[in-house]
């Protein structure tokens, strides 16, 4: 039943500025992670799931990510719909 | 679901994110927002329901229910940025045991102590409970009945509620449970600066070199005001960050300065911050001259435990806020005894950090702003800790201008609108005026159109107290709004839960959600919450913000207000004021207090016709007049004129808050300083109205000792908290999936050596004892808290581990707040 969810999520993540790019590429590394934007130090990253359990894990991974200071969620939005992740 | 709309929700999902952070927004997300789908959902303000910070979040419904919120890119607070608390807001209400009607325990189809709760209707549950509280207070008079609300209420939920026991039933017992969170803050600015709240903004952040933690975890408690912080810290190289904690946090990722103390010694670090000032030669006496006042404190005033108490009964001035006057050279004279040395012995911090902590303070060019919350308030001394950092705010002179910044910050929503501004305090009226006093007196009653007299002059029972007292017996009516008092309150064995079970007792519990509060309780009344009910917030810096109600409340949940209303009117003042009043007044004789109250002509000048036509209003429909704004503008004829103007109600939802005192339409930053603040006299350059002479008080206060610490058996110190993804008791956060995946269970945070050393590894479970009662958890030695050997740290969140069958129930002797920070425990393995 959960798989029929999809769920993004956005954060606003925020390094040192000399890290960006560095971390940027270790989060693009985590699989459901995707960074948009990264610039001075500020990364727009969304995540996501088809459940809510998957999202919280990538909200703790996000900030696990090494050289990682702070991680603001910004956006949460959610869909209850059959074969919400298959295209 | 289709492809497109699953790229739309993402597109959406990047544009706020790139909005708040201040980024160009991707072009595919920019191309996507414009999407005819955005029409689909109908988006409002409201302010958050958690913390004491305030952020405003945008959220959307769609076919009644809320489906999405992200932080409100128009708000000066958050600036769009949401925490993970804020962002999962919009499943609070979903929880799957929302409670849909009122239960009442009963046995064989009658109410009983001792029986199981069964559904019945508001008619059965508000029968039986009138019946107990006219019982009550025809056996023992008003001080029988009481009331513990919540910094959570709305402003006009605690106003409501204020009347109805302040003047309907004529007893002072009305508590928040802010008592346990702001009453240190409160007594520490009515004693230096006469007039309770912080001076300075959220503003200051942005403006100030340095910030200065003293015992706040804001990285987790106040996340959004740390998003800030951090963007100050590493967008200005300058900027110095000093943390200080009884345990490393996650604050100490960003310090420039970390400073691990014992528990208790911040009283002498403060001192010996004053000293460094004096002795260096780096006291503003232009500043100090002119707007300070110096006071020697009384000391030697015991722990705010029962008088029987030996700590209480050895202490020499139990109680006592008193003060004489002293010179500064006296005052210098008195701080001189915190030299470095000795201080570093006292807590544990090496002289150089100590020295580079003063030095931030003494540095006449550079800005400072301090923050405390619990660590400070939760204090068997937090007065004074209070007192002692306005001391060194005042010595220097940095204090009410831009970046120059004491700041108290609030742990709920609403402690400072509803607890503090409006006075849901049991010695408390609106906007600072007490009970104590006639002419305050005098003033609640013209407003509230009452016969003279009315009001009692004696305060009632505050928080702590209420618990006690309901375990003696000597109040029998109980009502708790809005709060979870049976997990919050410290030493339950001992001092909470004997009192909701006294047979004597009826006690009812208004909540959404089957707490242990609820569970202990008589009767339980579902409640509306958040953006069900249309109401007012009041942020730590003074913002009054408001929303609308934007969905309906589920089954028979009522609000706060529906229910302290209704309620209202099962009682006549003939039953519940005594005859030499309505003697005096023979107009009064006969009416229920929903007249007297609630339908005086006053109390509900403002008709149905102007609620907003786009959204509900349950409460008004019900009752046929406007009830929020009615009770707003008759509250804020309390404040305006005294330095605590609040706007025009319609104005508060068309901003995102503004900051009292409001005169002529503008808020006002920065209080005390010519210039900023309108109420500031002309040519005092700075004016501290709240004292008669315009002059802030400076007081000395030596370090005395903890109320418990720790001895040969019970060997650790003990110190409770809150965690990032829990809201304080967890009743709402807990049943947000991703919140409760996110911290299942309260852990116990050890150091390695003190696990060790006790046969006990990580993830071990354990049973945490002290002299009052135990709790079972399991052991974290890594993770987000880091305790020095000597010092465990368990957070109270976990309905299933009840930390507080263990703390003390020691309080500040002058605030009445409880020390949840300080008691003594021994480990083992369970």
């Amino acid at each position: 039943m959960v798989d029929n969810e999809y769920h993004v999520a956005s954060y606003v993540v925020r390094t040192r500025p000399e890290d960006g790019g560095r971390v940027a590429e270790r989060i693009n590394a985590v699989p459901g992670l995707e960074v948009h934007v990264e610039q001075q130090g500020k990364l727009v990253v969304t995540a996501e799931a088809c459940n809510v359990r998957e999202l919280a894990e990538f909200a703790t991974s996000l900030g696990d990510v090494g050289g990682v200071i702070s991680v603001a969620p910004v956006y949460h939005e959610y869909e209850n719909t059959p074969g919400a992740m298959s295209k | 679901m289709t492809v497109s709309r699953r790229e739309f929700m993402k597109a959406n999902a990047i544009a706020a994110a790139a909005g708040v952070a201040g980024v160009s927004v991707p072009a595919m997300a920019s191309n996507v927002i414009t999407g005819e789908d955005l029409t689909r959902l109908v988006w409002n303000k409201a302010p958050c329901r958690f913390c004491g910070v305030g952020c405003s979040v945008n959220v959307a419904t769609l076919d009644g229910k809320v489906v999405a919120t992200h932080g409100d890119i128009k708000s000066p607070v958050n600036k769009g940025i949401n925490c993970v608390k804020g962002y999962f807001l919009s499943k609070i209400m979903y929880g799957k045991d929302r409670l849909q009607t009122p239960l009442l325990r009963k046995r064989d189809g009658q109410y009983h102590k001792e029986g199981d709760f069964t559904p019945v209707s508001w008619d059965e549950a508000f029968d039986v409970m009138a019946e107990k509280f006219k019982a009550a207070l025809k056996a023992k008079g008003p001080t029988s009945v009481g009331m513990f609300g919540s910094g959570q209420w709305t402003a006009m939920e605690g106003y409501a509620a204020v009347k109805l026991m302040k003047a309907g039933f004529r007893s002072n017992n009305i508590e928040p449970n802010a008592r346990h969170c702001m009453a240190s803050a409160v007594g520490g600015f009515m004693r230096t600066f006469g007039i309770d709240e912080p001076m300075g903004c959220y503003d200051d952040i942005e403006a100030t070199d340095a910030f200065v933690l003293w015992g706040s975890n804001m990285a987790e408690m106040h996340p959004i005001l740390w998003t800030r912080v951090t963007d100050r810290r590493l967008s200005a190289s300058h900027v110095q960050v000093a943390v200080l904690s009884t345990f490393r946090h996650r604050c100490f990722d960003l310090a420039d300065i970390d400073i691990v103390f014992t528990p208790q010694t911040d009283l002498a670090i403060l001192n010996y911050i004053a000293n460094y000032i004096i002795s260096n030669g780096k006291v503003n006496f232009d500043f100090v001259n002119k707007h300070t006042n110096f006071r020697r404190g009384d000391t030697d005033i015991g722990y705010g435990l029962r008088d029987e108490d030996p700590r209480q009964k050895a202490a020499a001035n139990p109680n006592s806020g008193g003060s004489k006057p002293m010179t500064f050279d006296e005052f210098a004279k008195f701080v001189s005894d915190y030299d470095e040395d000795s201080v570093s012995k006292l807590s544990g911090v090496p002289v150089d950090r100590l020295r580079a902590l003063a030095e931030l303070y003494a540095d006449p060019d550079r800005k400072v702003v301090s923050f405390w919350t619990m660590g400070f308030n939760q204090h068997t001394r937090g007065v004074w800790c209070n007192n002692l950092i306005y001391n060194i705010h005042l010595l220097t002179g940095k204090i009410s201008t831009p970046g120059n910044s004491p700041f108290s910050l609030t742990g709920q929503p609403s402690a400072c609108g509803t607890a503090r501004e409006v006075g849901t305090f049991c010695h408390r009226l609106p906007a600072d005026m007490v009970v104590a006093n006639e002419k305050h007196r005098a003033i609640a009653e013209k407003i509230w159109r009452l016969p003279a007299g009315t009001i009692v002059g004696k305060p009632g029972f505050h928080a702590v107290l209420q618990n006690r007292k309901l375990k003696d017996g000597d109040i029998n009516a109980y009502w708790v709004q809005c709060n979870n008092n049976m997990q919050a309150a410290a030493n339950i064995n001992e001092e909470a839960f004997p009192g909701y079970r006294n047979p004597d007792n009826f006690i009812v519990v208004s909540d959404p959600y089957p707490t242990v509060t609820a569970e202990a309780a008589d009767l339980v009344l579902p409640t509306a919450m958040w953006i069900e009910k249309e109401g007012v917030y009041g942020n730590a810096e003074r913002r009054t913000q408001s929303w609308y109600q934007m969905i309906e409340p589920p089954g028979e949940s009522r609000s706060d207000m529906w229910q302290v209303i209704e309620f209202s009117k099962r009682f006549t003042t003939d039953e519940v004021w005594p005859k030499e009043l309505l003697d005096a007044s023979p107009d009064y004789r006969g009416k229920t207090l929903y007249e007297v109250l609630f339908t005086n002509g006053h109390a509900n000048r403002y008709p149905l016709s102007e609620i907003s036509p786009d959204h509900s209003n349950n409460e008004s429909q019900y009752f046929g007049y406007y009830v929020q704004k009615s009770l707003f503008e008759e509250y804020a004829e309390f404040g305006r004129g005294k330095a605590h103007d609040l706007a025009p109600y319609e104005v508060y939802h068309q901003t995102r808050g503004l900051r009292w005192p409001v005169v002529d339409g503008k808020e006002t930053l920065w209080r005390f300083k010519e210039g900023f603040d309108p109420y500031a006299k002309p040519g005092s350059d700075w004016d501290f109205y709240g004292k008669p002479d315009g002059k802030a008080i400076i007081f000395a206060l030596p370090y005395e000792p903890a109320a418990e610490s720790p001895d040969d058996e019970y060997d650790l110190w003990l110190s409770t908290g809150r965690v990032l993804e829990h809201w304080h008791s967890g009743s709402m956060t807990r049943r947000v999936p991703e919140l409760q995946r996110a911290m299942p269970d309260a852990l116990v945070y050890v150091h390695p050596d003190d696990a060790s050393e006790r046969g006990l590894r990580r993830g071990d479970a354990v049973k945490i004892v002290s002299r009052r009662g135990e709790v079972r958890t399991r052991i974290e030695t890594r993770g987000r808290n880091r305790p020095p050997k000597g010092l465990i740290f368990m957070p109270w969140f976990d309905a299933s581990r009840l930390v507080n069958k263990v703390t003390l129930d020691a309080t500040d002797p002058l605030s009445k707040q409880t020390d949840y920070k300080k008691c003594a425990v021994k480990m083992v393995k369970g």
